[in-house]
């Protein structure tokens, strides 16, 4: 798929579709989640004073960092895949695209930006002699590619769902939210109430965020966890692939 | 027989109902289930036919017959609700010049993925690049935003992309109806060369010309089914006629008025008009005409387009012929055109019953009839002429 040149003639479009138009978009890619970052930080690190689990070390941002943007990569794809038909109309409608391609390009561009994005902040960090492992860089890579299976899955389901059911798009924001909240971005699980934990940890996010504290933060090698994360977010990706196969010849009705 | 391009079997397509935002967690549950909609509009009733390798084939309709939707199922941009579209070999699809742009790229960039959309990819791609760039000829606007052109320069720059694909099959949509007069020609021009190497037309176009000089078959589509699918000579004859027929409407509303008149004087009427020995060259009309009074009257014939446009008419009373009598009242003739050079159209034949003086209309009875063939010369009549340098 990656060969097929349609495919990358759309991707490049996605890609360009982010650094038009305003001053700022050369950059945003990048200061978009530093803004994230900073509001957080200052929240939760300065007013607060969440603390930073003891194995992760003594940076908060950069605890903070690594959660961060695997889950606005996530939230981003998913959030951005719901409109992408829609914004796409014309050209699905009039040309006989392949129409999971659209919401596949959204993800994959939305992914590869802010990975790009960490990497070069974990290198930043590791330079300004912070507690971060470059090895993370690459032991991250089944956590990050099971995080990108499964946004693709929801971003398959959503894009087509939100075309009949247009309130969709508008409930991803705060379900994003809240479970930002629930998967130890901001905050350690230990700080969560022992009653609420078990809870938590039922939540699959929390081990994939924790997979990422790990990795860069601890310096863990690979881990059978990483086949779970990636069995699970393939089987969302199928899923997701199957109900898109489903709705998304039948859409043009609706568009 | 050559080579099947597309067959198009028992196509159907229902659009739901929907409202102003979207349709709701029902519809998405139908579509999940995989059930087909059960109300809605009904846009296509069991569309069939084959277009065969270099068997261009037309699709004629009035604004809102179907003729884009079922191009857009061939294309396989829609699913038909029932049947199917089969292609065979590379289709290229013009549903709508400029489909697919994006404003703010540029012309060269909105190439791209329009020709990867065509299956145009690659160094294919970039060697054609030049060429089609030159076919749109719209100079330095190519490296500029699509949102600062013309619509005809969008124009140029969608059909200049065709030009390039060559394919088996290519499906377009109306358009020869946009651009300046040049680049219609250029576009035709572009057609011709394309059929004539073996390339094969499906053809949306309200211009029967263009049908007929693009074409072999077509089907006329009407209110999403098919009235009729023949040659397109055939096809746009009687196409034509039933334009003709339907603008004529107010001017039939006005003989009904002279009927009526006739029905309370009811001094001279028409009781029987037939034709006969309908050729490309000629017919035989015959008729018989009732005189309340028992006076010989006088008979007009005369030849009108299905709009009205007249194209001959004659008297009794001009040709000095008197009606033959056929006892209590009944008066007969008959007519015979020979050589006529009517071009083929359908026509109206109208008989008016006249008073023995030949001065005033008391009844008017009209019949139908079609002058076969597949000339493509314009206007009523042929005259003859010779050409020479």
């Amino acid at each position: 798929m990656i060969r097929n040149p349609l495919f990358r003639a759309l991707v490049e479009r996605e890609v360009k579709n982010r650094f038009l138009g305003g001053v700022l978009s050369p950059i945003w890619w990048l200061a978009q989640p530093l803004l994230s970052l900073g509001v957080y930080a200052l929240v939760f690190g300065l007013f607060m004073r969440a603390p930073v689990p003891v194995q992760y070390g003594d940076s908060y941002v950069a605890f903070l960092a690594v959660g961060l943007w695997p889950w606005l990569a996530f939230a981003e794809s998913v959030t951005r895949g719901a409109t992408s038909l829609i914004a796409q109309a014309s050209l699905i409608t009039k040309t006989a695209l392949p129409r999971a391609f659209v919401p596949l390009s959204t993800v994959l561009v939305t992914f590869t930006l802010n990975w790009l994005a960490l990497t070069v902040i974990v290198i930043l960090f590791a330079l300004l002699g912070f507690k971060m492992h470059l090895s993370g860089i690459l032991f991250s890579l089944p956590a990050w590619l099971a995080l990108f299976f499964a946004a693709l899955g929801f971003a398959w389901i959503v894009s087509t769902a939100q075309i009949l059911v247009r309130d969709i798009e508008g409930m991803l924001g705060p379900l994003f939210m809240l479970l930002s909240f629930v998967c130890g971005i901001q905050y350690g699980i230990e700080s969560i109430p022992a009653a609420y934990r078990d809870g938590v940890m039922a939540n699959p996010f929390t081990h994939l965020i924790a997979r990422m504290h790990d990795t860069y933060l601890s310096g863990a090698g690979a881990s059978w966890v990483d086949a779970a994360l990636l069995a699970g977010g393939a089987a969302i990706a199928w899923l997701g692939y199957a109900f898109f196969k489903r709705v998304a010849p039948h859409v043009d009705d609706y568009l | 027989m050559s080579e099947i391009l597309l067959n198009v079997s028992h196509v159907s397509k229902t659009f739901p109902r929907i409202g102003r935002h979207g349709a709701g967690f029902a519809a998405l549950a139908r579509l999940l289930m995989a059930k087909p909609s059960t109300d809605g509009f009904h846009s296509l009733t069991d569309i069939d036919f084959i277009v065969r390798r270099g068997e261009s084939f037309a699709l004629v309709g009035e604004n809102g017959a179907g003729k884009s939707t079922l191009l857009k199922i061939i294309a396989g941009v829609l699913q038909p609700s029932a049947g199917s579209a089969k292609r065979i070999g590379t289709v290229g699809a013009l549903l709508e010049l400029g489909a697919g742009f994006h404003p703010e790229y540029t012309g060269r960039e909105n190439l791209k993925l329009s020709a990867a959309l065509q299956g145009l990819t690659g160094a294919a791609f970039a060697a054609q690049l030049d060429s089609i760039i030159a076919f749109a000829d719209i100079g330095e606007h190519i490296d500029a935003p699509i949102k600062t052109y013309s619509s005809g320069m969008v124009v140029r720059l969608g059909f200049a992309l065709v030009t390039a694909l060559k394919p088996d099959l290519l499906i377009t949509d109306e358009v020869l109806a946009v651009g300046d007069e040049s680049f219609q020609n250029k576009c035709i021009s572009w057609m011709e060369r394309y059929l004539a190497d073996g390339g094969t037309l499906l053809l949306v176009s309200h211009s029967l010309y263009h049908v007929k000089k693009l074409t072999h078959r077509a089907v006329w589509l009407d209110h999403g089914a098919m009235r009729m699918v023949g040659s397109s000579a055939d096809v746009s004859i009687a196409y034509q006629a039933f334009h003709e027929a339907k603008r004529a409407g107010a001017k039939q509303a006005a003989l009904a008025n002279d009927d009526r008149d006739a029905s309370t004087l009811g001094q001279y009427a028409v009781t029987d008009l037939q034709l006969t020995d309908i050729t490309m060259t000629g017919m035989t009309v015959r008729g018989r005409i009732k005189s309340r009074d028992g006076r010989r009257p006088q008979v007009a014939l005369g030849i009108v387009r299905m709009d009205g446009t007249p194209v001959y008419g004659t008297t009794s009373e001009i040709d000095g012929f008197a009606l033959r009598g056929a006892g209590s009242g009944a008066f007969e003739f008959a007519l015979t055109f020979t050589e006529w050079s009517l071009l083929p159209a359908a026509y109206k034949l109208r008989a008016h019953a006249m008073d023995p003086e030949g001065m005033r209309v008391y009844d008017t009875v009209e019949r139908d009839f079609t002058v076969l063939g597949d000339s493509r010369e314009q206007g009523l009549v042929r005259l003859p002429h010779r050409w020479g340098a």
